[in-house]
């Protein structure tokens, strides 16, 4: 498949070209065309129609936080949209326009140093979740990862994305372990956010004073709109584990593993939403649990085992049956200490039994083996699966607030997603797939209503913006938590949102223009600056 | 670069912002007149001479905006008003089993948002997961006498009443959407923006509670033990001190100074969890006494013994003795401080360097009080250092503070929030972060009508910050 004319920009000029090489050397950058299209291949919540995000004019692989002020600065010198790119998982992450200089930071790949009495970490764009497990397991720590998964770069998500994953219960979002922030500004301009500006390394993101962790993001990230993000401190956790763990078997069909002790999984199944609820409420309050989620009854099944699925989904009371487990969430419990493992194993118990539920160990869910699930968890390798039934999905809601609100997304969620899956727009998931979680203590929720189809498939393609914006005016109609997964409709879901929620769109409209007056940083998924036009959106 | 611009045509006086009065006429007004505006909310007098009328400012007394307008045990948050004290609130949660984490002893009339805003450090680092809690969601009035709600409070929902309707009960801090406008207003000392509530996160009231003691001369064995235990989160309150502060605050408050015959003191309360709380105590009780003993250090319960009435009373919110509005000021009437960010293991060094200077400016042993705060889970610890002295003799301290800053910023103390003389040098040392500073200035205060000249939106403060980015 060849990318779309229309997509395709005009050609580097030679100064411009030039410039960069200049920056970072000529072995890093690149513009051959097979080279470019492939950065334009990232399908992943684009809602306009088609495959293809836009192809960038150039791709440049900065080695260090100089360099990338240096790309950036060549690129206002010649008026180059450019777009930080790290591991990357959807359109987001890529082009949002022509003519963009695609910064593809893979060089800073280092782990820069490793605090285990302090439990904090220093690394670059494009160390993975995944790697700084394999360091600090070790050390009988820790971090949190966020819905995308181990192979992601946490710099990307805590500066410039969002930031739920399954350990939220015990190590909050993204943006809140930030301990630290080395920021080249839209204008090629390099700041030090937090106490290592001032050189006392990494003990605080905020200050002195003010925190400009503010203007950098908040609930979502500015998605490369706001600069170029070079360094961060984050937060570490504990883990009561092994410093490795044997795995055997296929990534999701009988995955093996030994879960050590100290360590358990369980799903705690309850028959209406109401002792669901409560039973969240109670978790909360009780101060239990290392990772907690809801494991989608449909979804879970359509990610482990895909053919299978598609073959059964409509078999005569299969529906019934397997919506009769919908009211479920998985809990999984790490202790200090084997009492303190008991202590929670037994209040867990304790709620799930006062709310009339079950409690079973996850053994054998969504086609693992023994302990499989509980590693997939402990690894965040679960989310990648969810290409697999069709290809590709969608998140919705997403509005964060308190459990009861959570749940009311998760309803109404289905009931728009039941409409959805009749006219088309979407895969016949059984509709049930809200994926909820717990933050802080179960403080406050996520809810997630997760929507499969495939891309490449034309009628759903471009059924998709009318989805999404059905459940953006249903989240302002119905007031359901906030602005969410919206946000990943691009710049124009403020002006649906930001009159209904304290008009923010022109306040963020506003710090844009005074950080990046010349709309550089690619705006595509954050907000065009005052005067300057978008450049369209689909 | 420019600095914002700061109006001078302004007489001094005070006025009384009422419930439920829009503080965006006071802000509008003060923009077409061109005066500046200083917003205070606590009462009585101010440690570090803040909230004070300068250059001409007028003062918005928020003091009388006293409503909680949301207290939900079932949520774990409240909505309070700016001139809602930590005492006012404490009876309201007491009823209803909650706690909000707050910080050591504030003065009686020290207001909760004025406290949040300045991200005081609170005391249990368990509930601290990040600098902005408990914290939650803030009612911000900008420069432009804009209205702006944060977090989730932003809505959907036109009002408080429409969200709790819904099931949104401002708990969610970020936001909205893609920028934070409360953090960069928290901090700020009311220059970005003021604050008339905030929402905040609460903590179940635990139905048992342990008090617990270690004494010991080794700071850096203390270190290794809570880092231990916050790694495991265990323990409420958790907090250090010389012997010199326990004495001042137990002087202060009329009660024992107890039989700390040791520098160091590691005060440590253990609170039940709310499901099988005795079982839920010896779980956390038994890994606090195997860990203090792995470090070989004595730990003390206090239960019954004559120590643990300071012990309750250093960790909660006693009554003050009459006439005691602050404790930092019951002896001499006066007190300077300097405080900053830096590890536990690393703040040995730091305190005695400070300790040193003063005792060099001839300030006695028993007048400087030093207090160390784990925060953020344990990851950061709050220093803090009080020379309990007279007024008169403050100014010789105060001439030397600013070099003593510097040093201690060389040695790796971070400013986080800096005060008086400690201003100039901190931002000195990040011209970046100021010249950044200065253009959200611009469009949160475009006119600089809010608390003028603070922090580094002080002229000569910015100038030397930016000739700082030139050179470098």
């Amino acid at each position: 498949m060849s990318l779309a004319t229309d997509l395709i920009g005009e050609p580097i000029g030679a100064d411009a070209l030039s410039d960069l090489r200049s920056a970072v050397g000529e072995r890093w950058v690149r513009t051959d065309p097979h080279v470019l299209d492939s950065y334009a291949a990232q399908p992943f919540h684009k809602v306009e129609v088609g495959v293809w995000i836009h192809r960038p004019i150039a791709v440049v692989m900065p080695g260090d936080a100089t360099e990338v002020a240096a790309v950036v600065k060549a690129c206002n010198r010649h008026h180059l949209r450019f777009k930080a790119f790290s591991t990357g998982w959807g359109a987001h992450a890529g082009a949002g326009f022509d003519n963009v200089v695609q910064i593809d930071l893979r060089r800073m790949n280092r782990i820069l140093e490793l605090d285990i009495e302090n439990r904090t970490i220093v690394v670059e764009p494009y160390v993975t979740c995944a790697q700084i497990q394999a360091e600090v397991m070790r050390h009988g720590l820790n971090l949190h990862i966020h819905g995308a998964g181990s192979n992601c770069s946490p710099l990307a998500n805590a500066t410039s994305h969002m930031g739920m994953g399954f350990s939220s219960i015990s190590m909050g979002y993204s943006p809140r372990n930030l301990m630290g922030i080395e920021w080249i500004l839209p204008t090629g301009e390099l700041v030090q956010v937090g106490s290592f500006a001032t050189g006392a390394g990494w003990v605080s993101p905020d200050g002195p004073g003010p925190s400009l962790r503010g203007a950098i993001r908040g609930f979502a990230g500015a998605d490369g709109g706001i600069g170029v993000f070079t360094r961060v401190g984050l937060k570490l956790y504990p883990w009561s584990g092994p410093a490795e763990i044997e795995v055997s078997g296929g990534s999701f069909r009988g995955m093996q593993v030994e879960i050590p002790p100290l360590n358990g999984s369980f799903m705690c199944i309850f028959s209406n939403l109401e002792d669901y609820g409560d039973a969240l409420y109670d978790i909360g309050y009780a101060g239990i649990g290392y990772a907690q989620f809801k494991a989608a009854t449909g979804l879970g099944l359509a990610i482990g085992e895909p053919e299978l699925f598609r073959r059964i989904r409509d078999e005569p009371g299969f529906r019934e049956q397997v919506r009769a487990f919908e009211n479920q969430f998985i809990v999984i419990i790490g202790g200090h200490t084997q009492e303190h493992f008991d202590y929670e194993v037994a209040v867990l118990g304790d709620i799930v039994s006062e709310h009339n539920g079950t409690m079973n160990s996850t053994d054998g869910l969504m086609a693992t083996g023994r302990g499989g699930l509980w590693w997939a968890v402990i690894r965040n390798s679960i989310a990648p699966g969810m290409f697999r039934p069709t290809g590709n999905f969608y998140s919705s809601m997403g509005g964060d607030e308190a459990i009861a609100n959570a749940l009311r997304q998760a309803t109404v969620g289905e009931e728009l997603k039941e409409g959805f899956i009749a006219e088309g727009s979407c895969a016949d998931d059984l509709v049930d797939n809200a994926h909820t979680l717990l933050y802080e203590n179960g403080l406050y929720a996520h809810t997630e209503e997760l929507v499969l189809y495939d891309h490449r498939d034309r009628e759903q393609n471009r059924k998709l913006k009318g989805l999404s914006d059905t459940v953006m005016h249903s989240i302002v109609e119905r007031t359901l938590g906030g602005g969410g997964f919206s946000f990943f409709a691009g710049a124009y879901a403020h002006e649906v949102l930001g009159p209904h929620m304290e008009n923010y769109h022109l306040w963020q409209r506003r710090l844009k223009s005074a950080l990046d007056p010349e709309d550089l940083s690619d705006s595509k998924y954050f907000i065009n600056s005052e005067g300057v036009e978008a450049a369209g959106h689909g | 670069m420019t600095t914002p611009p700061i109006p001078t045509t302004t007489p001094t006086d005070v006025v009384t912002v009422a419930a439920g009065v829009d503080l965006g006429n006071h802000i509008r007004q003060a923009v077409s007149e061109g005066y500046g505006l200083v917003a205070r909310s606590s009462t009585g007098q101010a440690r570090h001479g803040r909230g004070t009328v300068s250059g001409g400012a007028r003062l918005l007394d928020l003091s009388a905006l006293r409503r909680v307008p949301l207290l939900s045990a079932r949520e774990r948050v409240a909505i309070v008003e700016a001139g809602v004290t930590y005492r006012q609130l404490q009876p309201l949660l007491d009823a209803e089993g909650l706690r909000l984490c707050h910080p050591l002893l504030p003065p009686a009339g020290k207001s909760v948002v004025a406290s949040l805003m300045d991200r005081e450090p609170p005391m249990a680092p368990r509930h601290h997961w990040d600098f902005t809690d408990p914290m939650l969601c803030a009612e911000l009035w900008f420069g432009t006498g804009d209205r702006f709600r944060t977090g989730s409070a932003a809505g959907p929902g036109a009002t408080l009443e429409e969200q709790w309707r819904a099931g949104m009960f401002q708990k969610n801090p970020l936001g909205p959407a893609q920028t934070d406008l409360a953090k960069l207003a928290q901090g700020a000392q009311g220059s970005l923006g003021f604050a008339t509530w905030t929402s905040v996160r609460l903590e179940l009231r635990p139905e048992i509670r342990a008090d617990l003691r270690i004494c010991c001369e080794d700071l850096s064995r203390i270190a290794g033990f809570v880092a231990a235990i916050t790694r495991r989160r265990l323990g409420e309150e958790i907090l250090i001190m010389d012997r010199c502060q326990l004495t001042r605050i137990a002087e202060a408050l009329g009660v024992s100074a107890g039989e700390a015959t040791h520098r160091w003191s590691l005060l440590l309360t253990v609170g039940s969890l709310p499901r099988r709380p005795e079982e839920s105590m010896a779980m956390q009780l038994r890994q606090i006494e195997e860990l203090a003993a792995a470090a070989g250090l004595p730990l003390e319960h206090l239960a019954g013994t004559a120590d643990q009435e300071l012990m309750m009373a250093v960790t909660s919110l006693p009554e003050l003795p009459a006439k005691i509005e602050d404790w930092k000021l019951a002896a001499t009437g006066g007190c300077r401080e300097l405080a900053f960010l830096t590890t536990l293991d690393r703040a040995l060094p730091l305190v005695d360097h400070v300790r040193s200077r003063w005792l060099g400016l001839g300030i006695g042993e028993g007048s400087i009080g030093t207090y160390l705060q784990p925060l953020n889970q344990g990851r950061t610890c709050h220093v803090e250092l009080s020379a309990f002295v007279a007024p008169a003799e403050a100014s010789t301290l105060d001439d030397t503070t600013a070099v003593l800053v510097e040093e201690l910023i060389d040695a790796g103390a971070f400013f986080s929030r800096p005060v008086g003389a400690a201003i100039a040098p901190t931002f000195a040392r990040c011209g970046d972060v100021v010249r950044t500073l200065h253009k959200v200035k611009a469009v949160l205060d475009p006119h600089g009508v809010l608390n003028p000249g603070a922090l580094c939106f002080d002229p000569a403060i910015a100038a030397a910050a930016f000739e700082e980015v030139s050179s470098s």
